[in-house]
């Protein structure tokens, strides 16, 4: 019998995670071997998530700029006559390109894929299961766990992905439905149920919480839900699930406690994540996941088994691409003997809703919390020449600076292109500038970086009032 | 020459003859009844006005018999018995609706073959419900559109009965003596060729169209489209859940696994639904 093929690294799963640590393991000098489940590199994010997902969201934010312009002008079509599935084709585009551009990049980097599911046989080992059943055995002298999340398969709601359907298979329909209930009102609920709103469809985002997107303040909960109501969208809070069922022939019913009953065409079931540990043979390895179904790790990524690492969905929260990539990246630094990572503090955060929201650095609410007395500035988007250009109604920047009045802090926005607007913001708050600053540099104009402007104004005005002394002359 | 010799060579003959048929193009393909076309087009249109829709189908009093007897099946059942057809259209909703008339009206039009070959029709119509499910269910499983998969399944041979009938045709016309089973053989290398041409001239979606041309030769659809194999695999799969003589030993080393990304648990999962298939195929018996 032969020896299994050895390799200085294994990372498993080829989502963001897993991709930039078998990267950084191959330029480290590694020889590196990543298994994918799926044909292609890229997991969850590139084929049933933050990809396919934002296009559409890319879509439904052209489609509501289309529709508030004059119909004379710009005529747009009416949600119902909106072909999903051509809208879905350019998802299947963007998708190609994505997973070519990483492929290619893994190919340049002399990274082995293979396609198939990995298995612990022993702390070392894997067995690797390609379709149809053919093993193979490898060995990892590192192991990198970067399997994702999946949508949570519930055992009091039929997801038939037919009918009842998840986030992976919401991205199959061919046709918008004529109503849709989504269950959930976090960060997925909340966006595809403004995604779909957008398109005309009747929306219905139910949740046991009184409001959505429960780790953002009153403020800017109050701004999503406004613009979420103007699509069309109805949140009902606080409304616990009685029972959830297909009647069989086509609607699918949501009976909530209380006895009111919610008919729809179809229902999106999102009511969290689970992380992907499943088949993994972790008690091969000798690691049992926390209480949450999470692989427990320490501030470098190390399981209790040190040669084995995990980063992204798996390892639980925040679960986005974009600190996912980081962590793997930063988790095999450290086991190649690099230097020690900065802090993950500072990562933005961004919500793709229609209208999108996303912060970076301290919060207004993580302020509140701290009981910290800090000044916000505030800039509303239909204030600002260019956002009324754009025909943007809802929306807003923050500037969080400390007590005086002076440093910045954080920064927090919802409105069109958000996500974008606040990486000035993180550089600014990196390079520790005072918000004065946005009111000394001239920006082009009309853009909206006049918001940063505008927002600064705001902190100094308040500031003038609670310290005359550090009034500008 | 033996008989059987005989019949090797007339079969070759007939598949020479059907081929020639088809391409002179007097092939006669069969519509679909005009209220299935009619009904499958309203369907597909998010404009549809349900009026409508129920005054197209009660123009056919057989198909809105079928309609009325499968929409009260255990299988599309719901909680209210449907006893009239506005009804109907109105609980259905457009998708099942398009699902039922468009297996109802293939097997009144096109596996309705009466006399020497009724039998060889009906077993093909069951299994292109079976596939149709298999088809549903593969979908279900890789998160792919279900409604796309199961009009697929259900559509994928219906080159067969049209090839049949000629065949049959031409070999009464020469005296040769050949066994239904003989006149299938004979359907195989063009009956996806035609389906694709039917579909077509029926007006349905190109990837419909083309998922049927490749359902035996997936590889050589050209691109990435993931349905011909789909097609393929649930074609098999279906072979397999009612046993007849085509179906494959196993699973296990299934060309279309790899693409299709089945592992061993999904290919598990699958056989699992067989009684599921089988009851939803013997609903619209």
């Amino acid at each position: 019998m032969t020896s299994p093929q050895r390799f200085d690294l294994i990372v498993i799963g080829g989502g963001p995670a897993g991709q930039k640590a078998a990267i950084q393991g191959a330029k480290g000098g590694w020889q590196v071997l990543l298994v994918e489940r799926e044909p292609c590199p890229g997991g969850a994010c590139v084929r049933r998530g933050t990809i396919p997902s934002k296009t559409l969201h890319e879509s439904a934010s052209l489609f509501r700029r289309m529709a508030g312009r004059d119909a004379t002008v710009f005529p747009s079509p009416r949600g119902e006559e909106l072909p999903l599935r051509s809208l879905m084709m350019r998802v299947e585009q963007v998708i190609e390109a994505h997973e070519s551009y990483m492929t290619d990049q893994l190919i340049r980097n002399d990274v082995v894929v293979q396609h198939g599911l990995a298995r612990f046989l022993d702390p070392h080992c894997l067995e690797i299961v390609r379709p149809g059943g053919r093993r193979t055995k490898v060995r990892g002298e590192t192991i990198v766990l970067a399997t994702g999340s999946k949508p949570r398969d519930p055992d009091d709601v039929p997801v038939d992905h037919e009918n009842i359907l998840d986030s992976d298979s919401i991205l199959s329909l061919h046709h918008l439905p004529k109503s849709l209930v989504v269950l959930g009102s976090g960060v997925i609920a909340s966006e595809y149920a403004s995604i779909f709103a957008t398109f005309g469809v009747e929306v219905t985002m139910v949740d046991k919480y009184p409001s959505p997107l429960g780790f953002l303040d009153e403020e800017l909960v109050s701004c999503f839900l406004d613009a979420f109501r103007d699509s069309g969208g109805r949140f009902l809070g606080g409304h616990a699930l009685e029972n959830v069922a297909f009647d069989g022939v086509s609607q699918v019913c949501v009976q909530l406690e209380g006895g009111e009953e919610i008919m729809a065409e179809k229902c999106l079931f999102a009511l969290g994540r689970v992380a992907q540990t499943g088949g993994l043979g972790l008690e091969n390895a000798g690691i049992e996941v926390t209480s949450r179904g999470h692989i427990p790790v320490d501030a470098h990524y190390r399981t209790p088994v040190p040669h084995i690492l995990a980063v992204g969905d798996v390892i639980g929260p925040p679960a986005l691409a974009a600190t996912s990539m980081e962590q793997g990246r930063r988790a095999v630094r450290f086991a190649l003997g690099l230097e020690g990572p900065e802090n993950l503090n500072d990562i933005p955060v961004g919500i793709y809703t229609v209208p999108e929201i996303s912060r970076v650095g301290l919060s207004v609410l993580d302020a509140e919390k701290a009981g910290r007395d800090v000044l916000v500035g505030r800039a509303r988007f239909s204030e600002i020449a260019r956002g009324q250009i754009a025909g943007m109604n809802h929306g807003l920047l923050r500037l969080i600076t400390d007590e005086k009045g002076c440093q910045l802090l954080g920064v927090e926005a919802l409105g069109d292109g958000a996500t974008e607007l606040v990486h000035m913001g993180q550089i600014a708050i990196k390079a520790g500038w005072a918000v004065d600053r946005f009111v000394e540099e001239v920006f082009n104009f009309p853009t909206m970086a006049e918001a940063y402007r505008v927002a600064a104004l705001d902190v100094v005005e308040q500031r003038g009032a609670r310290n005359p002394e550090l009034q500008p002359v | 020459m033996t008989s059987g010799d005989l019949s090797i060579v007339n079969s070759s003959l007939l598949e020479d003859r059907l081929r020639a048929v088809t391409e002179q193009g007097t092939l006669e393909l069969p519509v679909l009844p005009d209220v299935a076309l009619k009904v499958t087009r309203l369907c597909g249109d998010e404009e549809c006005d349900q009026k409508e829709l129920a005054d197209v189908i009660r123009r056919d009093q057989s198909l809105m018999a079928h309609l009325l007897r499968v929409a009260n099946s255990a299988i599309y059942g719901g909680r209210v018995e449907i006893v009239s057809l506005q009804l109907a259209v109105n609980r259905l909703g457009l998708a099942k609706m398009r699902e039922i008339v468009l297996a109802v009206a293939c097997k009144a039009s096109l596996f309705g073959e009466k006399g020497p070959l009724e039998e060889m029709t009906k077993r093909l119509f069951q299994h292109s419900m079976v596939t149709a499910a298999c088809s549903q269910e593969v979908a279900r499983r890789k998160r792919l559109n279900v409604e796309e998969a199961f009009t697929v399944g259900l559509l994928h041979d219906v080159g067969r009965p049209v090839l049949l009938h000629a065949a049959r045709k031409i070999a009464v016309e020469e005296g040769w003596d050949l066994t239904p089973e003989e006149l299938l053989t004979a359907t195989n290398p063009l009956h996806a060729d035609v389906g694709a041409e039917m579909l077509a001239s029926w007006g349905l979606p190109d990837t419909m169209v083309q998922a049927i041309r490749h359902h035996h030769t997936p590889d050589s659809s050209g691109g990435e489209a993931t349905l011909p194999h789909l097609l393929r695999f649930a074609d098999d799969l279906a072979h397999l859940m009612m046993d007849d003589a085509s179906a494959p030993e196993s699973l296990e080393a299934h060309p279309d696994l790899e693409r299709l990304n089945l592992y061993p648990d999904d290919v598990e999962w699958l056989l699992e639904r067989q009684s599921k298939v089988i009851e939803q195929m013997e609903a619209y018996l």
